[in-house]
């Protein structure tokens, strides 16, 4: 079995080491990659066949927005039972209905507050340890 | 968009224009009674002329009778002796018949002028004329009375003495002075009631064109109040109507802009956040491992063959927590103040969804849920009769509530809080007034109040100073206005004007 990694897609470097400590603290080892806009992070994600791998995805990209990455993921059926977990500043109810909508796994808001940020992540660390990722096969 | 256009270049208002047509009115008033007074002036000539006038002709007709009465007497006389002489040439009785009619009357005719003359020049003359007649009359008498008794021949010499014919000539004298003088009465008395007569005549017909001016005046005059009353109503017809599309293009226009800055707003806020966390986070990363640092610290302070600066010491155990904490409070404002904006744009972009709300019973929830406060305070909030209206029931209560809250927070401690609120309806418009009797704003303060971020007055309570500026955001979004009076430490009123069907209005704007 494949080791399942993880592609995190922030363009805030700042946002994306804070989420990567707290997700190592959690005593998640996965392989992390990052990507700092949409473009790379589809091209990586296009090519990846059907190889193992969970998306954490910021939803305010300089490039485009994550719900256009998040329809693309679950539109094509290479990659669209790819958990997606949606992380990102906005907290709109509009917004959030509309990741759900497009299939989004979770939906967390970053919490300004850095306590309620970190318990965030490691739940999400917990969570990703004991889920199961489907079967590429 | 340039909404002061709208108020540029505008004809007089109809308010202007009303005022000029009554003063205008007042002229034409002032005219017209001056008609009417000159009209009842020559009521009153006219009636006093014809009274002189028909004196004047009364005076002629009295000299004409008194000529008259003056001939038939002289006519009377005549007859009376052509009868008798008749007779005395024909000896026929038939010949006495105008002598004894004429003498019947001639006694009663004599005195009548005597009388009719007795206040004039000509009463000695009246009196000789009466002598005369007499006279006259008993040389007739006495010629009969000798034919009877000595025949005709007697009565023939009496006759033929001449002396009635001398009375005859002397009475026709008398007559003819008599005459002269009544002929001269009779033509300035003639004359008199001639010019009175032209004067009247002058007078009937002026007041005739008076008539037809006044008529003419009045005529005018209410065509032109009806006029101007029409034009009037038509222009106040016509701003109605322009009011109605201004007030809706300034609303689409003011929701634009509110949209706009909704938008911005929401942006704005969204980039501030990331930023935040960042700071946030990193601060609590470092503050963990300055901590670590510190622990490292103190177990070097406590080795004995201990080194450590005191510098070090002092900025590891109190200039770095003290940074820290500033920081973190700073931040956390930062975020609360972020979090009020984006709750701000976030509510002007929530849908609204009007209802009919009783509002009466809507602040009186709202009372409630304050009264846990309002009695610990023992102050009271008193809900008076309430025009109901259509509007989104979450915005509304929050307008409601912002405002009492603001005056629950805000009452003054030295007397019992009265907190009121009551309201009319206003045409289109419900009007709400909420008065306090609280610690008042300052004058120079009472715009500030509705700012963002913005508070005034003494700062012994807390809060973001949100309230009021989202208060007025939620009643702009409703179409309504806000506005407060104030005096400091005494109360506040805020006016609340919101539309009583907001459904209706807001679908125009849309």
């Amino acid at each position: 079995m494949l080791p399942v990694s993880i592609v995190l897609v922030e363009d805030d470097p700042g946002h994306a080491r804070l989420i990567e400590k707290n997700i190592r603290r959690a005593g998640v080892n996965n392989e992390i990659l990052h990507f700092e806009n949409g473009t790379a992070a589809l091209a990586h994600l296009t090519t990846m066949g059907k190889a193992p791998m969970l998306v954490l995805l910021d939803l305010n990209l300089p490039d485009m927005s994550g719900t256009q990455i998040l329809e693309q993921l679950k539109s094509d059926s290479d990659t669209k039972h790819v958990p997606v977990i949606v992380l990102t500043t906005t907290d709109d109810k509009a917004e959030i209905q509309k990741c759900y909508d497009l299939g989004c796994n979770v939906y967390i808001t970053k919490p300004v507050d850095y306590e309620a940020f970190a318990t965030a992540i490691r739940q999400l660390g917990l969570f990703l340890s004991v889920m199961k990722v489907p079967d590429p096969t | 968009m340039n909404v002061s256009t709208l108020a540029d270049g505008e004809e007089p208002s109809p308010i202007e224009q009303s005022v000029r047509s009554r003063v205008l009115g007042n002229a034409s008033l002032v005219l017209l009674a001056i008609g009417f007074a000159a009209l009842i002036v020559m009521a009153i000539a006219v009636t006093v002329l014809t009274e002189r006038n028909r004196e004047a002709f009364d005076l002629a007709a009295t000299t004409r009778k008194q000529l008259s009465d003056i001939a038939r007497a002289v006519e009377l006389l005549e007859n009376a002796e052509t009868g008798q002489r008749g007779f005395l040439l024909t000896e026929r009785e038939s010949y006495l018949e105008p002598y004894n009619d004429a003498t019947a009357q001639i006694p009663g005719q004599l005195d009548a002028i005597v009388a009719e003359t007795s206040t004039l020049p000509i009463a000695g003359a009246a009196a000789d004329f009466r002598a005369t007649g007499t006279a006259k009359l008993a040389e007739l008498s006495s010629a009969l009375d000798l034919y009877k008794s000595d025949g005709r021949g007697a009565a023939t010499e009496e006759v033929l003495t001449d002396r009635g014919k001398g009375l005859m000539d002397q009475a026709r004298r008398d007559a003819k002075t008599m005459n002269a003088f009544l002929d001269k009465e009779l033509a300035v008395r003639l004359d008199h009631a001639r010019k009175t007569g032209e004067i009247l005549a002058a007078a009937q017909l002026g007041s005739t064109v008076l008539v037809l001016a006044v008529s003419i005046l009045t005529g005018l005059g209410l065509y032109r109040n009806v006029t101007a009353l029409r034009q009037a109503q038509a222009a106040l017809a016509e701003t109605n109507s322009n009011l109605e599309d201004i007030v809706a293009s300034r609303t689409q226009a003011l929701s634009q802009a509110n949209d706009e800055i909704q938008k911005f707003a929401y942006i704005v806020s969204h980039d501030l956040r990331a930023p935040l966390v960042n700071i946030m986070g990193f601060t609590t990363e470092l503050e963990a491992a300055a901590k670590t640092v510190g622990r490292y610290v103190d177990h070097r302070i406590k080795a004995s063959d201990s080194d450590v600066p005191r510098e070090v010491v002092e900025a590891i155990g109190e200039d770095v927590p003290e940074a820290f904490e500033f920081i973190k409070t700073s931040t956390s404002k930062m975020d609360r103040l972020i979090s009020a904006i984006l709750r701000l744009s976030r509510e002007g972009r929530r849908v609204l969804a009007p209802e009919t709300l009783q509002m009466r019973a809507l602040l009186e929830t709202i009372a409630d849920t304050l009264k846990h406060r309002t009695d610990a305070m023992d102050a009271q909030i008193v809900v008076q009769p309430l025009p109901n209206i259509v509007a989104d029931r979450l915005a509304v209560e929050q307008i409601f509530g912002n405002i009492l809250d603001n005056a629950v927070k805000y009452l003054s401690p030295e007397r019992p809080g009265v907190i009121t609120v009551r309201g009319t309806a206003r045409g289109a418009l419900a009007v709400y007034e909420i008065e306090d009797n609280g610690r008042g704003i300052a004058e120079n303060d009472l715009e500030r109040v509705f700012e963002l971020f913005r508070r005034a007055g003494r700062q012994n309570t807390q809060g973001e100073g949100i309230g009021l500026a989202y208060v007025r955001q939620l009643i702009y979004r409703l179409g309504g206005t806000i506005a407060l009076k104030s005096t400091l430490g005494q109360g506040t009123t805020f006016t609340l004007s919101l539309p009583m069907n907001g459904a209706k209005s807001k679908s125009e704007v849309a």
